[in-house]
């Protein structure tokens, strides 16, 4: 084979390979552009409500929408631990005092002006006064003493100026709290052993961290079939539910160990809203009376298994058939979760760990699983099984697999960045979207009331992706909505704003840091000043002499010294080596990383406030709700977010604010 | 101009689009309109939390201007000393002392130092430090305005869509005081006050109060 053909060949095996684009396209949009407070991890829909869905993320957030996610709730299960705010760093001391003034002190001391010492004064001149004790002395011989030093007599005292201080820097009352350093909190330790409290380890970041509450992971919402504000999250902290369309969740189930308490999955079962299935990484889980309280199944490996999906099924006979992934492979039950069979295991540990499951509406013995490694199918109730889309999607993690509910043959799969589509029982598997954004992949749904609609949840976007193209309204309204905009400022302007309004933009900062090269040009200024008052008498008494009739003397020798001192001393300190590099001028550091943490918090939610707000916008004017309650909804939705911008950007929103005083819609006027 | 016509446009398509309710329940909507307003509500919870804008400046011009201030430092100290010594001669004379010796003094000193650290009044990375309450600040604004629309999205809930039966009812009202008393506590007793002294509610709850509850 010539080498142009055997190349030839080579391409086409090549492109054989490689998945062909579908020939529909799909129209995507993104609905959660800038909603990125949180990873985002499943799209949850309200069987009973078109406008409901719940949006379950890795960061303890719940979003909740009750308008087809044109305007998103937040809450909070688990809140997160903030940061610190406040001087974690031991910051570089002020210099100053303490500083030591030795060296001005040592130019009085060595005039002798400085220390006066209280032992000296006993040096009397002995040796030359020796012959007058003598005479004192007659006819006695004594000795005298070469000085009168006290041999082994503790010091009288050294009247010194001394200044031992030193110019020490550090924290400062940081220091002493503990607050940066890894050990020893001294007053801190003991504050909180006078309160009782424990004070092993009291470092203040670390206590603040420990008295924090962990974030948590929502793997997942079911939402009750019936009613659309009722929804039951399985969360890594235990499983809880709202009643209230997911503005306030409270715990149902704790577990009795950290393993139980790691809810994975949960669902309403399908003709009975009082059952449900809970998965944890402890087993599974049925309530009966709507949550509860929950019986663990038995008998089965199930009772201990990492449950990771739970796929329920209404029978034509009527019976409610479960697939329930797990990391041991799957299991299935044809009554209800009465009893189990063991339908699906393989030797590859990933193909054995299932992300989800589907099952063909009109032939429960016909399920697919995805996996760690791939695709798998049954066509006969978990008796066999075989992989799907043979080598392609091999030792390829797929978060997701979907059956179209109306067709058997018609299946979705998702790997971490393209969604694939089969009209032939998953023989061929065509692309249908590829996401070239940062993001992964996490999680998909086909729309249950929009045929054709699928939602695809990756780790910062919710995209909504049709086969078919929507009408734009073409309408007066539109071009309303449009001059609108020309008085809206840009998301960019409203950033901007916003990071100035915070100071906690880059480029102020930088700015800011690029001074501390030019401080060092400016000396430390020292300053000390003092004064010294000393007196001392020493006395010396011969007591026959003393006591001599007629001697009218009280001592025979004293000695009276004393003395006055001031001082004083200016001292100026450059750090010229500042002038070549300082670390302060480096973005780097605790500061830093907060504000960095900030800019991309702030970043990120105003983003979505900002595109929230527009969507609200082009609602209310485009195509307002018809329905009383859903037009004050998002009009207070618009406001709100008006507001909060606002108040973000350090008032960049008050002309709108002041249209909505002023305006003469309802939306626009009232305080609602 | 433009900007007045396409306003008055669109104020003119919504008042089409808006609502019409009955007079008893737009007796109670125009009532909520008597409130805190959500930026004064912002406002105060961000004062009470020693964050608000001026105050954040302050700390900033503060941390620049620190070094314009010399750190003090006052010492001095007091010595007192007195030593005595006497010498018997048991040989010469047993019943009287021979020789005594005293010395003693006293001293004082007063010293003061003063230190300016210039180069801060240049670059103070505690200026940079201020900027940490940024956090602070956005998560104070995003919960308190959370928590004032939570509330008004149920007030409203409450006037348009009156619950049926009583335990609905409570449950509502119950979730409307928790609303009500965590902005309260997010601004330091102003909603309460502001709801008493504009007449909507006829008594503030003291957190001041002996009531164990505050303390």
């Amino acid at each position: 084979m010539s080498r142009g053909r055997k190349s030839i060949a080579i391409m086409v095996a090549l492109l054989a390979l490689i998945p062909c684009l579908t020939n529909a396209v799909w129209y995507k949009e993104n609905l959660a552009y800038g909603m990125r407070d949180a990873i985002l991890l499943f799209l949850s829909f309200a069987p009973s409500d078109r406008a409901s869905l719940y949006l379950a993320t890795t960061d303890g957030y719940v979003f909740s929408s009750h308008n087809e996610g044109l305007a998103w709730e937040e809450a909070r299960i688990i809140v997160k631990g903030k940061s610190f705010c406040g001087a974690i760093r031991p910051t570089v001391a002020p210099s100053g005092a303490p500083f030591s003034a030795e060296d001005v002190l040592e130019g009085a001391r060595s005039a002798n002006g400085a220390s006066f010492d209280v032992e000296d004064m006993l040096l009397f001149d002995y040796g030359e006064m020796k012959g007058e004790f003598d005479v004192f002395e007659a006819g006695v011989y004594q000795k005298s003493y070469d000085t009168v030093r006290l041999p082994g007599y503790p010091s009288p005292g050294n009247f010194e100026i001394r200044d031992k201080a030193g110019g020490r820097s550090g924290g400062g009352h940081n220091e002493k709290l503990g607050v940066g350093l890894k050990t020893g909190a001294p007053r801190l330790k003991s504050t909180l052993r006078s309160l009782g409290q424990p004070s092993v380890g009291s470092n203040l970041q670390q206590l603040l961290v420990e008295m924090g509450v962990e974030p948590t992971w929502i793997n997942h919402v079911a939402v009750h079939p019936q009613d659309a504000y009722t929804a039951i999250a399985a969360t890594s902290m235990g499983t809880f539910r709202t009643t209230d369309g997911g503005i306030g969740w409270l715990p149902i189930f704790a577990g009795t160990d950290r393993w139980e308490r790691d809810g994975q999955h949960v669902r309403y079962d399908p003709l009975d809203a009082n059952r449900v299935y809970l998965g944890t990484q402890a087993g599974l889980f049925i309530s009966t009376n709507g949550g509860d309280r929950w019986d663990r199944v038995s008998g089965t490996l199930l009772e201990s298994a990492y449950v990771t999906w739970i796929e329920p099924h209404v029978h034509r006979d009527g019976s409610v058939w479960l697939y329930v992934g797990t990391s041991i492979g799957a299991f299935l039950s044809r009554d209800g979760g009465l009893s189990w069979r063991w339908v699906f295991y393989e030797t590859l540990p990933d193909a054995n760990w299932i992300s989800s499951v589907a099952m063909d509406n009109s032939n429960p013995d016909h399920a697919l699983l995805s996996t760690y490694d791939g695709l798998w199918i049954t066509r006969d109730g978990g008796a066999s099984w075989e992989t799907s889309g043979g080598l392609m999607f091999t030792s390829a993690f797929v978060p997701r697999v979907l059956m179209d509910p109306a067709d058997g043959q018609h299946a979705f799969a998702c790997t971490e960045k393209n969604i694939w589509e089969t009209h032939d029982d998953g023989k061929t598997w065509q692309v249908i979207y590829m996401d070239n954004s940062d993001w992964k992949i996490r999680n998909m749904e086909l729309d249950p009331f929009e045929p054709g609609t699928l939602w695809v949840v990756t780790s910062s976007q919710i995209l909504r992706l049709r086969n078919y193209r929507q009408t734009v309204p073409r309408s007066a309204r539109v071009e309303t909505f449009r001059q609108a905009m020309q008085g809206e400022p840009a998301e960019t302007v409203a950033m901007q704003a916003a990071l100035d309004n915070l100071h906690i933009g880059p480029g102020e900062q930088s700015r800011y840091r690029a001074r501390v090269a030019w401080s060092a040009a400016l000396p430390e200024v020292r300053v000390v000043g003092g004064y010294m008052s000393v007196s001392g008498d020493a006395f010396l008494d011969l007591v026959s002499l003393v006591n001599a009739p007629g001697n009218s003397y009280p001592h025979v020798l004293v000695r009276s010294s004393d003395g006055t001192m001031g001082y004083g001393g200016v001292m100026l300190f450059w750090d010229l080596t500042g002038l070549v590099f300082d670390f302060d001028e480096l973005n780097v550091g605790r500061v830093f990383a907060d504000s960095l943490g900030t800019m991309y918090n702030l970043k990120f939610e105003l983003a979505r406030y900002y595109n929230e707000r527009i969507r609200l916008l082009y609602r209310l004017i485009v195509d307002p709700p018809e329905d009383q309650m859903a037009y004050l909804d998002a009009s207070l939705r618009y406001r709100e977010l008006t507001e909060h911008l606002d108040a973000l950007t350090g008032g960049l929103y008050q002309d709108q604010i002041a249209q909505l005083e002023q305006g003469g819609a309802t939306w626009l006027d009232g305080q609602y | 101009m433009a900007g007045r016509t396409i306003l008055i446009t669109v104020a003119a398509l919504l008042l089409i689009a808006t609502p019409v309710f009955g007079a008893e329940k737009q007796v109670e909507l125009d009532r909520l309109k008597l409130e805190p307003s959500c930026p004064e509500v912002q406002k105060e919870a961000l004062a009470y939390f020693n964050i608000n804008k001026a105050r954040v400046n302050s700390f900033r011009r503060g941390a620049s201007l620190k070094a314009l201030m010399p750190v003090v430092e006052v010492s001095g100290g007091y010595v007192d000393s007195d030593l005595g010594e006497s010498t018997w001669d048991f040989f010469m004379n047993p019943d009287e002392r021979w020789l005594n010796k005293s010395a003693g003094g006293t001293a004082w000193d007063a010293r003061g130092k003063l230190a300016w650290n210039l180069p801060q009044l240049v670059f103070n990375a505690e200026v940079l430090d201020v900027a940490s309450l940024a956090g602070l600040v956005q998560s104070v604004l995003k919960e308190v305005t959370r928590l004032y629309y939570m509330r008004r999205r149920l007030q409203l809930d409450l006037i348009l869509n009156p619950p049926a039966d009583e335990a609905t009812r409570l449950t509502k009202e119950l979730r409307l005081e928790e609303l009500t008393a965590l902005l309260d506590a997010m601004t330091g007793g102003f909603y309460q006050q502001e709801l008493v002294k504009r007449g909507l509610v006829e008594r503030a709850v003291d957190v001041n109060s002996a009531d164990p509850l505050f303390q």
